[in-house]
């Protein structure tokens, strides 16, 4: 049987707020109280969701979900990898060298954008980053990982 | 009294005197009309993009600005939905009944004029009502203390729970895991840490930009990029017109005066109630329009006052949100919602004290809303040829430079290369939420709120002991909660009602 999204996202929140009721036992009285009450009902919440979500599921003649196609899931994979790529860059080589990088990687290899668009576009960004960020609002930009490994 | 007559005029010279703040609302106008012209994008993705931005500046002018940009987005909204059909933000799908038609006419420009007018005259009566309603709140806010804010925080969750989705398990449950997340952190009462996994930068607990930036930005951007999320395909043809045409569009809203001020305190009154939000201003106002028409038989094929109405309203509401924003910490919108982390990341901190102390900030950000609808009517005359331009950019452009931008301001706002890693985690849990339809707000309100309930809960419990429940403001609260249930449970009886006959 397929699990829908509904009860997928039922049985991780159910997970969190049992993991949440898990952790609190063991603070102080003050400090469980709150993270035990909402642990609690959310809990409760989730349990009844993933019920009611596993019971639509097992009706017969529901409607086919309408987007959720194949083609349209690798799309979201890539661009959820994409988003990662993003991240991980800027945190291994900083702003100012990853963000350029990977928005002109992005367009011409994702959205076969000319190099010519794709390298104006990735020298905007690289421009707005340091004259805004770094020269006009005097704020210090993440020089990545790999930049502080050489330095030390 | 006096003092506040002094702040009401000092605050306006403060703002009109100041270059600085009006470069930032002029700056702010063409923003707000872009996130709202491009279908996909809308106001709170603007505010949330804006917030890296107004790092380093004084909060009021942030606030200003954000306050600006946010003022005017549904103003930009309706030239997709007027020229194509297609709602640049959701409150703009009630202007589509009629000015799509309208358009289709050869009408363009008179829909848009009409739309323009009746957001600029929309907007500033919003700010006046937000006026008026000013000395009669502050008793009210003065008069709460710890019981009632932690009612009030649950009474935050619920309702938006109730009114940004289809079902209130789902938005209860998110609002549940906000308020998990907002405990993270130094426990306020014993100062212990709690769920923070032995790191650090969670003894702060988790970065409410951080949490805006991934539960919004990032799955709007996928979906984006997933879509296309531009108009392109549709013909250009439809987007000319002249600026004769806007300005006899302009003049429908003074012919039709009485409508538009009914529709625009409908609409302000409408973002005073919590969560209800664009999406139900709009649409009552144009139901509101159609039912005290004469000749109801020509709304849906091109009538005039099915633009104005919903347009008066959709602006007018952001004044009227800002009050339980502002006074009581409770976000009137979802767009509210992101204003409202964004105002405490400047260190601005919305409720009671706002109104004691700070008055002036308050009437700086009403005349603020005033002016930017004001100045938002001028700059559209001065490029209306243009304007419909705005909704052909593509959105495979913008996925990669929203997606450089969201992570500068996670990083900006907590200053720690490690609030990445929640980016990441909360951007895929934001995207899973869109994708299987749960609703996203209650997190944020959730979190902006959690700290507060918490410290209250514990305060009300020292004071009075569980009988805090029983106080007569506390049972008026808990009878709000409930009867926001019972409004969701009413709604839900009554949608299925239609669907079946």
């Amino acid at each position: 049987m397929a699990v829908s999204g509904n009860s997928l996202l039922s049985a991780i929140m159910l997970a969190i707020f049992s993991a949440v009721l898990i952790v609190a036992v063991g603070y102080p009285p003050e400090a469980r109280l709150m993270p035990m009450i909402i642990g609690l009902a959310g809990a409760c919440l989730s349990l009844a969701q993933l019920w009611q979500s596993l019971a639509a599921g097992r009706r017969p003649n529901r409607p086919a979900r309408v987007g959720a196609g194949a083609p349209a899931g690798r799309c979201e994979a890539r661009l959820l990898a994409w988003f990662a790529g993003f991240l991980l860059g800027i945190v291994a080589f900083g702003f100012l060298i990853a963000a350029p990088v990977m928005i002109l990687g992005f367009l011409v290899i994702e959205q076969r954008e000319r190099a010519m668009l794709a390298g104006a576009l990735a020298f905007g960004c690289l421009a707005v980053l340091y004259l805004v960020f770094e020269l006009l609002l005097e704020l210090s930009l993440h020089r990545g990982l790999v930049a502080q490994l050489l330095a030390s | 009294m006096p003092i506040e007559t002094h702040a009401f005029f000092t605050s306006l010279g403060a703002l009109l005197g100041s270059p600085m703040l009006l470069a930032l609302i002029v700056l702010a106008i063409p923003i707000g009309m872009f996130f709202g012209a491009v279908p996909g994008l809308g106001g709170k993705l603007g505010i949330a993009l804006l917030i890296p931005f107004v790092f380093g500046m004084e909060p009021l002018h942030g606030a200003v600005f954000l306050l600006a940009m946010h003022a005017v987005v549904h103003t930009g909204g309706s030239i997709p939905s007027i020229l194509f059909g297609i709602p640049g933000t959701g409150p703009d799908a009630a202007t589509i009944v009629d000015g799509y038609p309208m358009a289709q006419k050869g009408q363009a420009g008179r829909a848009l004029g009409a739309s323009l007018g009746a957001s600029g005259v929309g907007g500033v009566i919003g700010a006046i009502v937000l006026a008026l309603l000013l000395p009669v709140l502050r008793p009210v806010v003065l008069s709460f203390g710890p019981a009632e804010f932690f009612l009030l925080a649950i009474l935050g969750v619920t309702f938006i729970a109730a009114l940004s989705g289809d079902s209130l398990v789902k938005g209860l449950i998110v609002g549940c895991l906000g308020l998990t997340v907002a405990m993270v952190g130094m426990d306020p009462m014993t100062g212990v840490a709690r769920f923070t996994f032995g790191q650090l930068f969670l003894w702060d607990g988790v970065d409410v930009i951080t949490a805006v930036l991934a539960l919004f930005a990032i799955p709007e951007m996928i979906a984006l990029g997933v879509r296309g999320g531009s108009v392109s395909a549709v013909p250009r043809d439809l987007a000319n017109y002249g600026l004769r045409e806007v300005i006899e569009g302009m003049l429908d809203v003074g012919r039709h005066w009485w409508l538009t001020l009914r529709t625009s305190v409908i609409g302000a009154l409408v973002g005073v109630v919590p969560g209800l939000g664009g999406d139900a201003a709009s649409w009552l106002c144009y139901g509101h329009a159609v039912q005290s028409s004469k000749t109801p038989e020509r709304f849906g094929k091109g009538a005039v006052e099915g633009v104005i109405a919903p347009e008066a309203a959709n602006n007018s509401k952001e004044g009227g949100a800002l009050l339980p924003t502002l006074f009581f910490g409770i976000p009137g919108s979802s767009g509210m919602v992101l204003l409202l982390g964004a105002l405490i990341t400047l260190g601005i901190q919305p409720g009671p004290q706002l109104i004691l102390y700070h008055l002036d900030l308050v009437w700086t950000l009403i005349w603020a809303l005033v002016l930017a609808n004001v100045i938002a009517v001028v700059m559209f005359l001065a490029i209306a040829r243009w304007v419909g331009l705005l909704t052909f950019v593509r959105g495979g452009l913008l996925v990669p430079l929203i997606f450089v931008f969201a992570i500068t301001g996670s990083y900006l706002s907590s200053g720690n290369w490690k609030s990445l890693i929640v980016l990441l985690l909360f951007g895929f849990l934001g995207y899973g939420l869109k994708r299987s339809d749960w609703p996203r707000p209650p997190f944020v309100i959730g979190l902006v709120l959690g700290g507060i309930a918490e410290v209250s809960l514990h305060k009300a419990l020292a004071i009075w002991g569980p009988a805090f429940l029983l106080r007569p403001p506390s049972l008026i609260l808990l009878a709000m909660i409930g009867a926001s249930i019972l409004f969701y449970v009413w709604r839900r009886r009554s949608l299925r009602t239609d669907d079946g006959g």
